[in-house]
């Protein structure tokens, strides 16, 4: 077979590689990487990775592209879900409520050291911290140079971005408006 | 109070023992948070005396405190009471200077209660956001790309960096490590062969010494003498003696006869024959 060459400047041509490598892929890619993998500049590759999603938007797909601050990733659209559970040997994350408590305090208050954490729960928070370590969703960041005993403060991972689909810290649910809707709720309540 | 008796129903705390209870919380706050939003109470302006009764209540009700768990709640009670005191009494300014002393706890609670539930709000928020592995899926067993096409990481130079980046990296380069199985490999013993010439020499003299801390012997070597020469004590072929640990092991024989491969055998469970 007569193999085709990829031809450097078409947009359609440029999409489709993009697609590919990003099929292959395990974890996101970022513009760097693609511009690098692609031979275009970075300018090229973002205005692809827009096509790219805008394509994917479309219902006769059923994968979709995450970005994270990070990189880009193929996904599966969360409507399928279904079907891959049952394929998927993997089983899925499993976060007690007490863990999701401690995870949130960090990736709203990050750095933050435990005593900062077990002060806002009130009880200890030791043995979560330590989980969500190991699952590598938190991260020790550093010390509080100017708290005594310099203890160690902790922050979250792209992972755990990954694992909720958040492009960036930016992306988690606002405070403020989270307390405005529940402030409304009381109100038509009472 | 009507409304912190219903508490407590709602609550279910049963005799049967606080810790029981205590699961359904991650903690004393929030056991606080869920009694404020039972009772439908303002955060900002709980009545600290209906709760501090409602919130001591609990605890006692359950008879059997364990407080290894219980510990934390007793914590807050103590704290509860405090505050409670703190509203009995008037506030007297000090004359000095006619500000407060100390800051009023209460509203050291209140902020974080407020914290606390933002938090947990937060994370309900985020728990149903699109997850990984539960509502969406991504490539598996692939490894990275990039190792295979071998594309350089961005070039990075010198880094500067702190003593906690050093132990970062110095983790990543062990983890790196421990994943490598550890192989040990099979010492090559000729059992029959060890045994002949162990029966051999013990026949030839009637005392003998057996020193396994000089370095000639190893470990398999040490464990089946030990075995052979407890099996033949048994049968009463042979003393032990040592002065010390440590010491050499000095061996007398009493029956010559009894020394046989098949009495060998018989502490190690193979068949030499």
């Amino acid at each position: 077979m007569e193999q085709e060459v990829y031809t450097h400047d078409d947009d359609q041509e440029l999409d489709n590689a993009l697609e590919c490598i990003l099929f292959c892929a395990a974890s996101p890619l970022s513009i760097k990487h693609l511009q690098e993998m692609v031979e275009r500049d970075a300018e090229k590759v973002k205005e692809g990775l827009v096509r790219l999603t805008e394509k994917l938007e479309q219902p006769n797909t059923g994968l979709t592209l995450c970005k994270f601050q990070h990189g880009y990733q193929l996904r599966t659209k969360p409507k399928y879900a279904y079907f891959l559970k049952a394929f998927m040997k993997k089983r899925p994350w499993r976060i007690s409520r007490q863990a999701m408590e401690v995870l949130s305090i960090i990736a709203y208050r990050q750095p933050i050291h435990r005593a900062a954490i077990d002060d806002i729960r009130g009880v200890d928070s030791s043995h979560l911290v330590h989980t969500l370590l190991d699952k590598e969703l938190i991260r020790m960041s550093g010390r509080m140079e100017d708290l005594p005993g310099k203890p160690i403060c902790y922050a979250s991972t792209p992972k755990f971005l990954e694992l909720f689909s958040l492009e960036s810290l930016k992306q988690l649910p606002d405070l403020a408006e989270m307390k405005q809707e529940l402030m409304n709720e009381t109100e038509t309540l009472s | 109070m009507k409304e912190m008796a219903d508490t407590s129903q709602s609550l279910k705390i049963t005799t049967e023992g606080l810790e029981l209870q205590l699961s359904q919380f991650s903690g004393p706050m929030d056991m606080l948070l869920h009694m404020i939003r039972e009772n439908e109470l303002n955060i900002a302006d709980i009545p600290i005396c209906e709760i501090t009764e409602a919130y001591l209540d609990l605890i006692r009700k359950a008879q059997e405190i364990r407080y290894d768990i219980a510990g934390e709640y007793l914590v807050m009670a103590a704290m509860l009471l405090y505050i409670k005191s703190r509203a009995l009494i008037p506030i007297v300014p000090s004359e000095e200077d006619g500000e407060l002393a100390e800051e009023d706890p209460r509203e050291d609670l209140v902020k974080k209660l407020l914290i606390y539930e933002e938090m947990q709000q937060a994370s309900e928020i985020l728990k149903n956001n699109v997850m990984l592995e539960r509502d969406t899926f991504i490539r598996y067993e692939a490894e990275t790309l990039l190792k295979q096409m071998q594309i350089q990481a961005e070039p990075q130079g010198i880094q500067k960096g702190e003593g906690f980046d050093l132990a970062t990296v110095y983790l990543d380069l062990m983890s790196a490590f421990e994943k490598k199985m550890l192989q040990i490999e099979a010492e090559p013993i000729n059992f029959k062969a060890f045994f002949t010439s162990f029966v051999d020499r013990l026949q030839t003299q009637t005392k003998h010494e057996y020193n396994f801390t000089d370095g000639s012997w190893s470990t398999q070597l040490i464990v089946l003498t030990v075995m052979t020469l407890l099996e033949l004590s048994k049968r009463g072929t042979l003393n032990m003696i040592q002065d010390k640990n440590f010491m050499p092991l000095c061996v007398e024989i009493l029956n010559q006869s009894g020394i046989t491969l098949d009495a060998i055998s018989a502490s190690t469970d193979l068949d030499l024959a």
